[in-house]
C-alpha cells in the first residue's frame, strides 16, 4: 500500500472551509455572511501559511469557491463571493470536471529535474561529467553543477554517481498522476489536461501545498436535508471514517440527526453486481468476447474510456452498486432525494451522469457537516445496527481483490473457465489491460481499481486506507451471510430492476 | 512513579483535524517516556474549533501536530523528573 496519509495542514485548511460554509449553510447565513469567511479563516490555525495576507485570503476565496461547488472559471474571478452565491446556489457546475487546480495556491514547483545534493563529494572518478551526453555537468565550489539550459534530463549522471548523490526531482502532482493527465504550464502552474484525467483524486492528495481540490456539493446536500426526505447510499468504506472503528452504530446514528430518512449500504448494491456481473461473464466469455473487466470503479472505467477506447466493449456493462441501489431506491420512492457518500471524487461524475443520484458526497465532507452541525459523533449513544442481509462479499467490495473475491464464491460452481486478476492503481490497470490487449494475458476477467488498497484508499477518506482495511475486516467477521448468492434481498431486488442494470 | 495522564479528544472536529494522527505519533515516543503516561481517550475538550487537542496533565493544549505532541509530552516529562535522568 501507498504512503500512510496524514491531516496535513493543507489538509487541515480545505476542511475548515468545508465546515465554515457548512456551517453557515446550515444557519442560513451564506448571503449574509460570505464575504466575511476568508478573514474569519484566516484568524483560524496557528501558522501562516503563505508569504502574505492577501494571498492566503485569495487562496481562501477560490476554496470557498469550490465548496460552493464553482469551478474555476474565469467568469468568476475578481467577483465577491456574495455575488457569485445567487448563481452558485443553482449549481451549475457539478457535472464535470470535479478535480480543479486552484490557480493561486500552486507554487509553480520548480521543473528542474536532476539536482545535485551535497552528498556529492567532488570526487576524483568524475562519473557523473563522463556520463553526460550534453556536458552540462562541470564543477562549481567543489561540487558537481548542472547547467539546466543544457540538461537532457536523461538521468546518466544520477546513474552514474556512486554516491547517490544526484536526485530526480518530479513535480509531486505529476508524480502522483500515474496516467500523465497533469502538467506545468508556460508559467509553471499545473494545469490538468481533461482528455486523460480520469477524475481519481491522486493529484489532490498528492500536492502538499492542498493546490488541487474537488468541488463540493455540501450545500445542495444541506438544503435537501433541510426541506426534503433524504436517503443516503454510504460505501463500505464508512466503516470508521468518524472515529468508531469497526461500530458502524455511531455513524448510522449521526446520519439520522443530519435528517437522512433511511441509509443504505452500497453493498447492498455490490451483492446485486455481483450475481449479475457473473451471469453477465458466463454469458459473454468466451463466445463473445475474450476478457471482461469489472466496472464498479468510475476512475477505472474512466481510464479504459479515454486511454483504451477500443476496450469499452469489454468492460462490464452491469451498473455500479451505488447505481443499483439508486435505481431501486428511485423505485421505491419517486419523490426521495438520494445522496451518495463515498471516499470517492470520479463518483460525483459517475453519479450525476446516472440521472438517479441529486448529489454526492465524500466522507471528508460528510464528517464536515456534521461538525458545523455541532454534532459529535464520539458522544452519541448508539444502538443502530447494519442490515443483516448483506453479505460479507459485498461490503468486501471496498478494497482492492474484493470485487474478484466475490465473482469467486460465485463463479466457483461454473464449469467455465474463469480466471480472475486484479489491479490497483492506475499504472497496474494500465499495465494489465495492455497485457489483455497484446493477448498476452493468462486472464480472462480484470478487477479494476483506479486507488491504491481500492477504495478504502480513495481521496475523499478521512482515516488512512490502512486502519480504514482493518475495521473492514473486523465488521467482516461479524457479517453473517458469506456471499451474494445468500443475500435473497439483493436476488429479488435484482429481479425487479431486470434489465435497468445494464448501462 | 508520577503518572501524567495524556487526554486525547476524539471528538467529531478533532478527529476531523487529525487526532488520529496524534495516537498514531505516539508510536514513535520513547518507551522511557511512554511508561509515564496514562494514555485515555475523551469525546471533548470544549475547544472544538482549535483541533486536534490533547490535555497533558491538566493543561489543554491545542492545535496540536504529530511533531508538538511529543516535544510537549517530553518537556513536561522531564519535569517530572525534575531533569535528573532526563535524557
Ligand atoms: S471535539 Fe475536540 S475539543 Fe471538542
Amino acid at each position: 500500500m501507498a504512503v500512510n496519509r496524514h491531516v496535513t495542514e493543507p489538509v487541515k485548511l480545505k476542511r475548515r472551509v468545508l465546515t465554515e460554509v457548512a456551517r453557515l449553510a446550515w444557519q442560513g447565513k451564506l448571503a449574509e455572511e460570505i464575504d466575511d469567511l476568508p478573514e474569519k479563516l484566516l484568524s483560524m490555525g496557528k501558522e501562516r501559511y503563505r508569504c502574505c495576507e492577501f494571498k492566503e485570503k485569495a487562496i481562501y476565496a477560490e476554496r470557498i469557491k469550490l465548496a460552493l461547488g464553482l469551478g474555476q472559471k474565469e467568469e468568476y474571478k475578481k467577483k465577491r463571493l456574495s455575488e457569485l452565491l445567487p448563481k452558485a446556489l443553482e449549481f451549475p457546475d457539478l457535472a464535470d470536471n470535479q478535480v480543479n487546480v486552484i490557480n493561486v495556491a500552486c507554487e509553480g514547483c520548480p521543473i528542474n529535474k536532476f539536482f545535485v545534493t551535497n552528498a556529492c563529494q567532488n570526487c576524483l572518478a568524475h562519473p557523473c561529467r563522463n556520463s553526460c551526453p550534453r556536458d552540462a555537468i562541470s564543477v562549481v565550489q567543489n561540487q558537481a553543477y548542472i547547467d539546466q539550459n543544457r540538461c537532457l534530463e536523461c538521468g546518466m549522471c544520477k546513474r552514474s554517481c556512486p554516491y547517490g548523490a544526484i536526485i530526480e526531482i518530479n513535480r509531486p502532482c505529476e508524480a502522483s498522476c500515474q496516467i500523465g493527465a497533469i502538467k506545468a504550464n508556460t508559467d509553471r502552474k499545473a494545469t490538468i489536461d481533461l482528455e486523460k484525467c480520469v477524475e481519481c483524486g491522486a493529484c489532490m492528495v498528492g500536492c502538499p501545498y492542498g493546490a488541487i481540490s474537488d468541488k463540493s456539493q455540501i450545500v445542495k446536500v444541506i438544503e435537501f436535508l433541510k426541506t426534503e426526505k433524504v436517503y443516503a447510499i454510504i460505501a463500505p468504506s464508512f466503516i470508521g471514517q468518524l472515529g468508531q472503528k469497526e461500530n458502524p452504530g455511531p455513524f448510522l446514528k449521526a446520519m439520522e440527526l443530519l435528517g437522512f430518512t433511511k441509509v443504505v449500504e452500497a453493498a447492498l448494491g455490490a451483492d446485486i453486481v455481483a450475481l449479475e456481473e457473473s451471469e453477465e461473464f458466463i454469458h459473454k466469455v468466451p463466445k463473445e468476447l475474450d476478457f471482461m473487466t469489472s466496472s464498479c470503479c468510475p476512475g477505472f472505467v474512466n481510464l479504459v474510456d479515454k486511454h483504451f477506447p477500443d476496450l469499452k466493449k469489454h468492460v462490464s456493462s452491469t451498473v455500479s452498486p451505488m447505481v443499483a441501489v439508486a435505481k431501486y431506491l428511485k423505485q421505491e420512492d419517486r419523490e426521495g432525494k438520494i445522496v451518495f457518500i463515498g471516499p470517492c471524487v470520479a463518483k460525483k461524475t459517475e453519479a450525476y451522469a446516472s440521472g438517479v443520484i441529486d448529489a454526492t458526497l465524500t466522507f471528508e465532507e460528510l464528517t464536515a457537516l456534521l461538525v458545523a452541525k455541532d454534532i459529535n459523533v464520539s458522544e452519541l449513544e448508539a444502538t443502530q445496527e447494519l442490515s443483516e442481509d448483506i453479505s460479507r462479499s459485498g461490503r468486501g467490495f471496498a478494497e482492492a481483490g474484493g470485487v474478484k473475491a466475490a465473482l469467486n464464491g460465485i463463479m466457483e460452481k461454473s464449469e467455465l473457465t474463469w480466471k480472475p486478476v486484479n489491479a490497483q492503481g492506475l499504472k497496474e490497470c494500465s499495465q494489465q489491460l495492455k497485457e489483455l490487449i497484446r493477448g498476452k494475458s493468462e486472464y480472462n476477467f480484470l478487477e479494476g481499481m483506479a486507488c491504491q488498497g481500492g477504495c478504502v484508499g480513495g481521496p475523499g477518506a478521512v482515516v488512512d486506507g490502512k486502519f480504514t482495511g482493518r475495521f473492514l475486516q473486523k465488521l467482516c467477521q461479524k457479517t453473517v451471510r458469506e456471499k451474494a448468492t445468500d443475500n435473497t434481498v439483493a436476488q429479488e431486488i435484482r429481479k425487479k430492476l431486470g434489465t435497468d442494470l445494464h448501462r | 512513579m508520577a503518572i501524567l495522564k495524556l487526554e486525547i479528544c476524539s471528538g467529531t472536529s478533532c478527529h476531523l483535524m487529525g487526532s488520529f494522527d496524534l495516537y498514531r505519533s505516539l508510536d514513535f515516543l520513547p518507551r522511557d517516556y511512554k511508561e509515564y503516561l496514562e494514555i485515555v481517550k475523551v469525546p471533548c475538550l470544549g475547544k472544538c474549533g482549535e483541533g486536534p487537542n490533547i490535555r497533558l496533565g491538566g493543561k489543554t493544549y491545542t492545535y496540536m501536530t504529530p511533531e508538538e505532541i511529543k516535544l510537549v509530552i517530553k518537556r513536561e516529562i522531564d519535569k517530572l523528573r525534575g531533569g535528573k535522568d532526563g535524557c
